[in-house]
């Protein structure tokens, strides 16, 4: 690495490369083991000494934090996403200087020092970067016996994004807040994808990864709306072969009410009370 | 403008903390903004107090307050920092949403004015994951925000969503530049509006022939209560003009106030609030938040 290497560039302050793992903490780690696997995850490493698994399909990293400790044992939620960043000191810096909060250490899956911030709701952003020559999860990690540790995505399946649940009125303070900490920008809505192009969309300054903010619906003041990461955007290069594949494995998509699955996109049923994947057209490979 | 959208700061009143809510209750507020003092300082701790306001079913309008949080350095602004965090903490057990910060007035703070936006857009931030706004409040004594116009600048120089401004009339009308001061403001960040009047009273010996000598000081009250009700009535009209959809809170905090029963006080702010809803009635001010009712996690 050069000194070179080191210095940002401009709209890109923290070298963002895409995303390291997505982490999701569940009290039923079997029954959110099992969608997973029909999704195309195969489980490949088991932590040291947590109840940590570590789930891989094509260049998706998903680790499946089954740890006790959480205010409701049965939930299932997405807790984490780690970007992968030039220099993680230098990310965590910045953010600190910029009003970020660093999450516990302790709380995280990975006894690796994986530096993070106070994301949205209780999740966590992660800054990664050792993802070239360096696998973080041979630290923390044992491989499952007999298992392929790089299993293929299936119709190319790769990592496109994540819907993040707002507060009413609150997306402005969140657009403020991916575009000083982390350099992710607004974009227009002849941008939008996906069946659901609603709420604000974030493109990441590597322009791989996108965050989807959604307020509550006018009128639906009753409704329980929690911040934090609701769904996982998947991408494919063809969502109807995709759909095909996943659906050959028990996959079932919504159809129903204006949610059609289609060429732009697909939305899974809900799993475990909470759990929805998205299929989104998208161009990228699956790396 | 009705009687539910206004809050009463229990500030105004004398007593502990379940006294003072119930009191505000009992004259129909359903909102207050709370001290975190009051908070911190009740005799059961401070998560028996917190659970005392989010069970009294009255809404938390604002936390108050951080101060002297801007235009620090080095181990002073990482202290304030911690301070801040502590409060956002505290607003959200308190189901607050919005921290209400006076600007810096002590001698270590900058009157680097962009030191002060960098400041301010940094706690913003820190502000965002808790789902909590930023009230900027100009406070006489500060070198870069002394009145509004100048308190104004700042946040706008930090230009974060959830930052804005506070006014306290109190201060407009006595130290600032009254209404001409607001006009000179874009206001399109204003957040909360503390309502008071004032009556002018010198301070000093009355016995002392050198009255002159004597400071010009000012005794805080109920809107209606004052001498600047008039230009009180006046501002709200040009508040609803420019399109404010903020909140209003009352504060009358003296020391009068600080040696009555607070049912007294209340009763006394529900009277000066019908009084400008009388001569308000007309004017329609939309809130621009919805309420955050939920419940921290964990």
């Amino acid at each position: 690495m050069t000194a070179r290497d080191l210095v940002p560039e401009p709209l890109n302050p923290l070298g963002i490369d895409g995303v390291e793992f997505i982490e999701f903490v569940t009290g039923r780690p079997q029954a959110l083991g099992g969608v997973l696997q029909r999704l195309g995850f195969a489980p490949i490493a088991r932590h040291r000494s947590r109840e940590v698994v570590l789930y891989r399909q094509g260049a998706m990293n998903l680790i499946v934090n089954a740890e006790p400790g959480g205010a409701d044992p049965s939930a299932t939620f997405v807790s984490a996403v780690a970007f992968r960043v030039r220099d993680a000191a230098y990310a965590m810096r910045h953010s600190l200087d910029a009003g970020a909060w660093e999450v516990p250490r302790r709380a995280a899956a990975m006894e690796l020092n994986i530096p993070g911030i106070l994301g949205s709701g209780e999740s966590a952003i992660y800054f990664v970067d050792r993802y070239k020559d360096f696998s973080i999860y041979d630290v923390d990690f044992v491989p499952l016996p007999g298992t392929d540790s790089n299993p293929p995505a299936l119709a190319g399946l790769h990592y496109f994004g994540l819907v993040q649940a707002v507060g009413a009125f609150r997306s402005s303070e969140w657009v403020d807040f991916y575009r000083q900490m982390l350099g992710f920008r607004q974009l227009t809505e002849a941008d939008f994808v996906g069946i659901l192009p609603k709420g604000t969309l974030l493109q990441s300054p590597c322009g791989r990864f996108y965050l989807q903010l959604i307020e509550p619906p006018e009128g639906a003041e009753d409704i329980h709306w929690d911040d934090g990461l609701v769904r996982i955007g998947l991408g494919t290069p063809d969502v109807l072969e995709a759909m095909r594949v996943l659906r050959e494995r028990g996959v079932v998509f919504i159809d129903e009410g204006a949610l059609h699955p289609g060429e732009k996109g697909a939305l899974t049923q809900v799993y475990l009370g909470s759990v929805t994947f998205e299929l989104v057209a998208s161009r990228f490979a699956a790396g | 403008m009705d009687f539910d959208s206004v809050a009463l700061d229990t500030s105004a009143m004398a007593g502990p903390l379940e006294v003072r809510l119930g009191a505000a209750m009992a004259s129909g507020f359903r909102q207050v903004v709370v001290s975190a003092a009051d908070l911190v300082s009740h005799p059961r701790g401070v998560d028996e107090a917190v659970a005392l306001v989010r069970h009294s079913g009255v809404r938390v309008q604002a936390l108050r307050q951080l101060q002297d949080y801007e235009g620090l350095s080095g181990p002073l602004h990482q202290y304030k920092v911690n301070i801040a965090k502590g409060l956002l903490n505290l607003c959200r057990a308190v189901g607050a949403p919005l921290l209400l910060v006076t600007a810096s007035t002590v001698a270590e703070a900058s009157d680097d004015a962009e030191h002060v936006a960098r400041d301010l857009a940094k706690l913003a931030t820190l502000a965002v994951p808790k789902g909590i706004d930023i009230a900027y409040q100009a406070q006489p004594g500060s070198r870069v925000a002394a009145d509004v116009v100048s308190a104004e600048a700042c946040v706008n120089a930090a230009d974060r969503a959830n930052l804005g401004m506070a006014i306290d009339t109190g201060h407009l009308f006595t130290g600032d530049g009254g209404l001409d001061a607001l006009d000179r403001c874009y206001a399109d960040r204003l957040f909360l509006v503390g309502l008071s009047d004032t009556i002018a009273m010198r301070a000093g010996d009355a016995a002392s022939p050198a009255a002159g000598e004597r400071t010009q000081d000012y005794v805080r009250v109920f809107p209606g209560d004052g001498s600047s009700a008039e230009a009180l009535l006046e501002l709200i009209r040009r508040l609803r003009v420019i399109g404010f959809h903020g909140g209003f809170c009352l504060n009358a905090a003296n020391a009068d106030h600080a040696q009555l029963p607070a049912a007294f006080v209340a009763e006394q702010a529900r009277d000066s609030l019908h009084w400008l809803l009388a001569r308000l009635r007309h004017i329609d001010l939309p809130r621009r938040r919805t309420p955050r009712p939920s419940l921290p996690k964990g």
